[in-house]
C-alpha cells in the first residue's frame, strides 16, 4: 500500500537525520576534514603568537631574576625594556579570547587596567601574595611595581633594596608567574585537544571556529577603541577624560601599545603568506563601497586610516588626552569606523552573524 | 438565497460532526512536540538566559508588567507548560490544560522582543484554536474519566480551523518571499548558502549562483502552494512529500530548532480521517500487545466498523451526523457478531447539541481569522522600506527572509550642562538582547526610553540620541537611526521618521 510505504520511507529518512541532532559539537556531526583557513589561522598566526607572547614573558621572568639577584639600575632599566616588549607581544594574542583563552578570562587575568595601586602596595605591606583581583595583577601591575612606584629609577630602586624589598620582589614574582602560567595553560590547550578540533569544526554558524574566531577579534577591536582610547578620552563620563584609565600610565607608552594591536589586528586581517580573514572577505560580493570599492579595500584602507590617525597621537597618552582631544578623537572615530564595518558589512557578507547566546532563528 | 441563509448554510455545514482522528492525532502530536520544545528551552538554558539574567525587558504594545518576576515565577511558568503540555498529549483534562498551556506559553513569549520567533507565534495560535475544539471526546484519559462526554465525532470547523491556521501562515510566508532581493538577487538565500560552504557532499552545490536562486524561488513555490496541495486530496501525498523535504532541509540548513519538527507533524492533520484512523488502530493493535486494555473492544468495534462503512460509502468525504447515526445503526447490524458495543454510544451522539456553544465559538473564529489575515498585510499601512523599519515586520510569518546586520550606541546628553557621553548597549542588556536590538528600531526607542529613565532615577535628566548603522542583506551598512533625533522623548509609535530612510 502507497500510504505505508510512503510512511515508512518517511521515518527512515527522520531517523535518518535524527541520529544527527543534537548538540552541534557532536563528533559525528561534524565535517571531518579541516578547513585549510583555519588550519593556516591556528599554524601561522594562533600558535606562533602564543609562542612568542610565552618566550617573552620568560624573558620578563629571566629578567627580573638578575634583577633579584642584583637589584642595581642597569637591570631595572633591562627589566623595564622586557616588560614593555612582552607586554607589546601580548597586543598579538589579545585578539584571540576565545576557547581556552575564554575558558580562563585570559585577558582579563593578564590585562585589566588601570590596576587598583592602593590594593597592591597593601597587599605588599600585608605580605599577602596570592593573587585575587584582575586589578592588582599582570601587566599594569607590573607596570606600576617597576615604572610607578617612584619618581626616579632610584626611588624605584630604594623600594627594592629597602626594607620590604624582597616583599615586592616576591609580589612582582608572583604576577610574572601567574601570567606566565595563564598564556601557558592557552598554549597547550592550543596545542592538544583544542587546536585539533579548532580546523575540523567548520563552517560558520553559531559554534563554529570562525563565528568564535571572527567574533573574538570583533570584540578584541572594540576593546581596543573603548578602554584604551574612549574611557581616557572622556567619551564615556560626560567629557571628563579619565587619564589614569590609559592602559600603561606608569611607564608612559599606552599610544606605543595601541598602536601595536592595532598593527597586529592588521596582521592578523592580512595573514600575509598564508590564508586568513582578508581571504575570505575577498570573497564577500554583495558590498559595494563608495567608488565601487569591495568590501576587501574598504577594510585595508580602514586600518590604515586607523594606524595613521594612532600614529600620530604621542605618548604620554595620559596626558595627551587632556590636550589633545582632536586628535585623539580622529584616532577613536577612525578605529570606531572600523567597528561598523566589522560587526555589520564583514558578518553579514561572512554569513556569520554575531551571536554569543545560541539560540533558534526564525 | 439571502446572506442570512448562506450564512446558516455555512455555519451548517461547519458544524457538521466529522471523525475525530485527525484531530485526535494533531492533539497528541502537538502535545507532545511542545512537551519537548519546552524541555529542550529548559534544558539548553534558555531559561536563565533568556528571562533571569537580563535586567530589561522589551515589552509588547506597552505591556511592560508582563515580566519573568523571579525565578521561582518563570520557572513555575515553564513546569506548568509542560505539565498541561503532557495534559494536552494524553487528553487529560484537556479544556483545563490547553487553556493553561496557551496562558503560560503566551505569556512567557510577551515578555521579551528579543525572543520572538514566528514558530513560538504560531505554537500560541494552535493552542488558542486547539482550546476552542472538543479534541478530547475520544482516544483520550478525559473520555475513559468522562464517558458522557465521550464521541467519536466532532464538529467540522474544528478540524477546518486548525488546517487554515496552516494555510495562513504558509501562504503569507510565501507572499512575503515575493520581492526583488529574495527573487532576483537570491538574497539573503546567497549569503546563507555560501557559510555553508563546508556542508558535506552538498557544500559544493552551496556556493554556486543557481543553487541560491533555485532555493529562493523553489522557496517561494513552495510556501504559495503548498496549502493548497495539502487541501487537495489527489496532490496531498506529494504535498506532504514536499514539506517533510522542505523542512528537512531547512533543518539541516538554518538553526531552527524544533520548528521543522513541528510543522512536519502538524501538517498531517490534513490526511483524512481514514487514514488517521487507520494509524490510531495500528498504533491501539500495538499498545493492546502492550497494555491489554488500552482501547476498550466496544470502541474498537465501533472504530473499525465506521471506518468499513465509510470506505464503502461512494461518499465517503462526507461524514454528517445523519451518515454517522445510519452508519452507527448499520455498524451494528453489519458487526453483530464481533464484541458487544457500549450502548451509551449511539445515545450521547444523539442527544449531543452543541449548536449554541459553536455559534460562539464560529464567531470567535470569524473574529481570530479575519485578524489573521489582516494582520500581515498592516505594513501597506506604514511608509518606507519594510526590512529597514520593521513597522509592521513580526507576526506577519516573514520567516527567514533577510539578513541584517548593526552596530549601535547611544549618546546621553545632560539636559543641564550640554555634556555628552556614550552609552554602550551592553550596560543595560544581554549580548542576546543586543543582537536583536542594534537592528529592531522599536526596540532601539524602547532601550533608549530604559536608558532614559536610569539616568532620570540616578538624578539626571538627559537625551539620548542614537549612532548607528545597519546592513541588509549583505549590502554596504548606512546610518540607521536618524543620530540628531532625542529618542528619549520618542513615544513608541508606527511612525518611522527617526529612522534614516532606505532608498
Amino acid at each position: 500500500m502507497g500510504i505505508t510505504k510512503l510512511i515508512t520511507i518517511l521515518l527512515l529518512i527522520t531517523a535518518l537525520f535524527w541520529s544527527c541532532d543534537g548538540k552541534e559539537d557532536s563528533p559525528e556531526c561534524q565535517a571531518s576534514d579541516p578547513d585549510v583557513t583555519l588550519m593556516d589561522i591556528r599554524d601561522f598566526n594562533i600558535q606562533p603568537s602564543y609562542l612568542s607572547a610565552l618566550a617573552s614573558v620568560g624573558a620578563l621572568q629571566n629578567s627580573f631574576v638578575s634583577f633579584s639577584v642584583e637589584t642595581n639600575s642597569e637591570n631595572l632599566a633591562d627589566l623595564k625594556n622586557e616588560l614593555k616588549i612582552s607586554w607589546t607581544t601580548w597586543q598579538t594574542i589579545s585578539p584571540y579570547e576565545f576557547g581556552p583563552a575564554s575558558d580562563i578570562n585570559l585577558r582579563a587575568n593578564v590585562n585589566t587596567f588601570p590596576v587598583d595601586s592602593f590594593s597592591v602596595l597593601q597587599r605588599i605591606e600585608n605580605q599577602e601574595f596570592n593573587l585575587i583581583a584582575n586589578d592588582t595583577k599582570g601587566f599594569p601591575a607590573l607596570d606600576l611595581l617597576f615604572n610607578g612606584i617612584g619618581n626616579s629609577e632610584a626611588e624605584v630602586l630604594a623600594f627594592y633594596t629597602g626594607a620590604q624589598g624582597n616583599d615586592f620582589k616576591s609580589y612582582a614574582q608572583a604576577v610574572i608567574a601567574d601570567i606566565l602560567e595563564k598564556i601557558g595553560q592557552v598554549k597547550t590547550a592550543w596545542e592538544d585537544e583544542y587546536g585539533e578540533s579548532f580546523v575540523t569544526n567548520t563552517g560558520f554558524a553559531t559554534g563554529s571556529s570562525f563565528s568564535a574566531f571572527i567574533n573574538a577579534y570583533i570584540q578584541d577591536w572594540e576593546q581596543i577603541k573603548r578602554a584604551r582610547i574612549a574611557l581616557p578620552l572622556g567619551l564615556l563620563t560626560f567629557e571628563t577624560p579619565l587619564p589614569g584609565h590609559v592602559e600603561c600610565y606608569y611607564g608612559g607608552y599606552s599610544q606605543e601599545l595601541a598602536l601595536a594591536h592595532v598593527e597586529s589586528h592588521y596582521e592578523i586581517y592580512k595573514s600575509v603568506d598564508h590564508l586568513g580573514i582578508q581571504e575570505l572577505v575577498e570573497g564577500v560580493t554583495n558590498f559595494t563601497g563608495t567608488d565601487g570599492e569591495t568590501l576587501d579595500e574598504a577594510m585595508v584602507s580602514q586600518f590604515e586610516l586607523g594606524i595613521e590617525k594612532l600614529s600620530v597621537v604621542p605618548d604620554p597618552l595620559s596626558e595627551t588626552v587632556l590636550s589633545e582631544f582632536d586628535t585623539v578623537n580622529e584616532a577613536y572615530l577612525a578605529l570606531q569606523d572600523m567597528v561598523v564595518l566589522m560587526k555589520t558589512d564583514m558578518t553579514s557578507g561572512l554569513g556569520i552573524s554575531i551571536n554569543f547566546a545560541d539560540n533558534d532563528g526564525d | 438565497m439571502t446572506v442570512i441563509d448562506a450564512l446558516k448554510n455555512i455555519s451548517k455545514k461547519l458544524t457538521t460532526e466529522v471523525a475525530i482522528f485527525p484531530l485526535a492525532t494533531f492533539r497528541v502530536l502537538f502535545g507532545a512536540l511542545v512537551l519537548f520544545s519546552t524541555i529542550r528551552f529548559w534544558y539548553n538554558g534558555w531559561i536563565e538566559d533568556f528571562y533571569i539574567n537580563p535586567s530589561h525587558f522589551f515589552s509588547y504594545f506597552g505591556q511592560d508588567w508582563i515580566l519573568p518576576y523571579s525565578s521561582t515565577f518563570i520557572y513555575s511558568l515553564f513546569i506548568l507548560m509542560a505539565v498541561s503540555a503532557v495534559g494536552i498529549m494524553i487528553g487529560l483534562f484537556f479544556r483545563a490544560s490547553s487553556l493553561l498551556f496557551f496562558l503560560s506559553f503566551t505569556y512567557v513569549e510577551l515578555i521579551d522582543k528579543t525572543t520572538y520567533l514566528n514558530h513560538y507565534y504560531f505554537v500560541s495560535l494552535m493552542a488558542f484554536i486547539l482550546l476552542l475544539t472538543p479534541a478530547h471526546r475520544a482516544l483520550s484519559v478525559d473520555s475513559k474519566l468522562f464517558p458522557s462526554i465521550k464521541s467519536w465525532t466532532v464538529p467540522k470547523w474544528s478540524i477546518l480551523a486548525l488546517k487554515f491556521q496552516i494555510a495562513i501562515l504558509y501562504f503569507f510566508a510565501g507572499v512575503a518571499k515575493l520581492n526583488y532581493d529574495w527573487l532576483f538577487k537570491a538574497q539573503p538565500m546567497s549569503l546563507w548558502l555560501q557559510s555553508k560552504a563546508d556542508s558535506p557532499v552538498l557544500g559544493q552545490l552551496f556556493i554556486l549562483e543557481e543553487t541560491a536562486f533555485i532555493f529562493s524561488w523553489a522557496g517561494m513555490l513552495f510556501d504559495i502552494s503548498i496549502a493548497f496541495l495539502l487541501f487537495t486530496k489527489k496532490l496531498r501525498p506529494l504535498g506532504y512529500l514536499a514539506v517533510v523535504a522542505f523542512h528537512l532541509l531547512t533543518w539541516l540548513l538554518f538553526p531552527i530548532g524544533v520548528f521543522p519538527w513541528v510543522m512536519i507533524g502538524l501538517t498531517l492533520v490534513f490526511f483524512s480521517a481514514e487514514i488517521h484512523e487507520r494509524a490510531w488502530r495500528a498504533v491501539g493493535n500495538f499498545l493492546n500487545l502492550v497494555h491489554g486494555s488500552w482501547f476498550s473492544d466496544a470502541n474498537r468495534s465501533v472504530c473499525s466498523s465506521w471506518f468499513i462503512v465509510n470506505s464503502s460509502d461512494s461518499n465517503r468525504s462526507v461524514w454528517s451526523s445523519k451518515h454517522l447515526m445510519k452508519n452507527a445503526i448499520n455498524s451494528k447490524l453489519s458487526t453483530i457478531n464481533s464484541k458487544p458495543q457500549t450502548p451509551n454510544y449511539t445515545l450521547s451522539t444523539i442527544n449531543y447539541k452543541p449548536l449554541t456553544i459553536n455559534s460562539l465559538v464560529l464567531i470567535l473564529l470569524v473574529l481570530h481569522f479575519t485578524i489573521q489575515l489582516l494582520l500581515p498585510m498592516r505594513h501597506h499601512l506604514s511608509d518606507g522600506n519594510l526590512y529597514w523599519n520593521e513597522s509592521g515586520y513580526r507576526f506577519s510569518w516573514r520567516v527567514m527572509l533577510m539578513e541584517k546586520t548593526g552596530h549601535l550606541e547611544f549618546r546621553v546628553k545632560n539636559i543641564a550642562t550640554q555634556k555628552e557621553s556614550l552609552v554602550e548597549p551592553c550596560k543595560y542588556f544581554t549580548a542576546f538582547q543586543q543582537r536583536q536590538l542594534v537592528t529592531q528600531p522599536d526596540m532601539i526607542l524602547q532601550a533608549a526610553n530604559v536608558i532614559a529613565k536610569d539616568y532620570e532615577n540616578r538624578g539626571m535628566l538627559v537625551e539620548v540620541y542614537a549612532n548607528s548603522y545597519a546592513s541588509l542583506n549583505g549590502e554596504k551598512h548606512r546610518p540607521f537611526v536618524n543620530p540628531t533625533v532625542n529618542l528619549a522623548t520618542l513615544k513608541n509609535d508606527q511612525k518611522r521618521d527617526w529612522i534614516v530612510q532606505y532608498d
